[in-house]
């Protein structure tokens, strides 16, 4: 339980950018029109942002991430329940690394 | 209308470069009362107040807004750009109904969390460096970012910069509520901004395409999934030393899945899947030629462009708002 100086400095650094970009958006915008175009293309920025994140582990994986990836999809869009989605996914990623 | 001819132009009536000389009623006039800034925020709030009801009249309010602001500065009024579309307020009630509302997602960002917690482990953060990260970026990916480049000791730059790139999505986010928090005023706008997270940014949307204006419910279902984030982080900085390889249960997995999760609940309406095609088309083209961080910004700058382009309004634009 200690804290590297050089550790220390990375996660301020970390901070501040973190913080900039919170509230970077908020500032910019006051040069710039929120026009319904504008608003149209911001609200798609949620789901990308989840595709993102999706997309390298499982281009990397093979056919465990792959399946993974479907039965969470197909199990959220079933029953509803992301949480039951997420333990199915993993479920079937580690039964199919076991087995590959 | 003699008069009309000389410098003092009588208000309502405008200005052409012969001055005028007819005194007939131009079609675009500048109402008189708008060299008071407190009638101009009166009005604005009463064109606003149907705002939430259509589109067109949101389209509406901007060129209205835009066409006072010109008006403003001809008459030296100085113009406020960030009026208000709706009341906003920030209530105890809004905080608790935040809470409430995002404990759903409190479990993911729990989950979210250990994840995070055992790429620590594995990257040799002690428990204390680990949780102090979560407590002051409080940001998933940029952590998880920049823990997976930890092994090659980046410069303080290079970590500036991918911190930077992973919540390139957070200046969208902030874009996208300056018109609601704008009236707050500064500290309890801070206070709304800091901890924002994809999990609050999407509940507070909803709440508010349902009536509910409180900023309140952004900020609490923000705290919540921060809190839920230290806690996971502590409890993968825990597990971590438990499990031996947390890939072989499928640990490394949660995050996928909860994103695969949140963006299958996330696609409502078949509008959603052109900005979708367009974002996994970026990652695959990222993945392709430049392997890092720049898929989530890909996907982010791809989608949006996406949907500004494919955004219709639903009538023209109404005339008289200028009038």
């Amino acid at each position: 339980m200690s804290v590297d100086q050089h550790t220390l400095l990375i996660i301020l650094v970390m901070a501040v950018a973190a913080a900039m970009c919170r509230f970077a958006g908020f500032w910019f915008m006051r040069f710039i029109p929120l026009t319904p175009r504008v608003e149209a293309g911001l609200k798609a920025v949620p789901l990308a942002v989840m595709i993102g994140i999706i997309g390298p582990p499982v281009l990397r994986g093979g056919i465990p991430e792959l399946a993974g990836l479907l039965v969470t999809i197909t199990t959220v869009r079933l029953r509803g329940n992301d949480l039951m989605a997420i333990l199915a996914g993993m479920g079937v990623v580690a039964v199919a690394r076991a087995l590959l | 209308m003699a008069e009309s001819k000389s410098a003092a132009l009588p208000l309502g009536y405008a200005p052409t470069r012969l001055g005028n000389p007819t005194g007939v009623q131009a079609r675009r006039t500048i109402p008189a009362p708008f060299q008071s800034r407190k009638w101009f925020e009166t009005e604005i709030r009463k064109k606003s107040a149907s705002v939430n009801a259509s589109l067109p009249a949101a389209y509406a309010l901007a060129i209205h807004r835009s066409t006072a602001k010109i008006i403003c500065a001809h008459k030296s009024v100085q113009p406020r750009p960030d009026f208000m579309a709706t009341p906003v307020t920030l209530t105890r009630s809004g905080l608790s109904r935040g809470v409430r509302f995002s404990l759903p997602f409190c479990a993911s960002s729990i989950v979210y969390g250990i994840a995070f917690g055992l790429l620590a482990i594995g990257a040799g953060l002690s428990s204390l460096e680990a949780l102090l990260m979560s407590i002051l970026v409080f940001s998933g990916s940029a952590q998880i970012v920049v823990l997976q480049t930890w092994a090659e000791h980046p410069s303080l730059v290079a970590i500036f910069i991918a911190v930077l790139v992973a919540n390139v999505r957070y200046i969208l986010m902030g874009a996208a509520l300056r018109a609601w928090l704008a009236p707050l005023g500064g500290i309890k706008t801070s206070l709304a901004l800091l901890p924002l997270v994809d999990g609050s940014f999407v509940i507070s949307l909803r709440e508010r395409a349902r009536g509910d204006f409180d900023v309140g419910v952004l900020i609490g279902s923000s705290l919540v999934s921060y809190v839920g984030w230290v806690i996971g982080t502590g409890l993968g900085m825990f597990a971590g030393r438990i499990i031996a390889n947390p890939r072989t249960i499928g640990l490394d997995f949660i995050i996928v899945a909860f994103c695969a999760a949140s963006a299958a609940m996330l696609l409502r309406s078949r509008g959603d899947l052109w900005p979708a095609a367009a974002a996994i088309a970026a990652v695959v083209a990222c993945e392709k030629f430049t392997p890092g961080p720049w898929a989530i910004v890909a996907a982010c700058v791809a989608a949006a462009i996406v949907g500004a382009l494919r955004y219709k309004p639903a009538v023209a634009m109404p005339s008289d708002v200028a009038q």
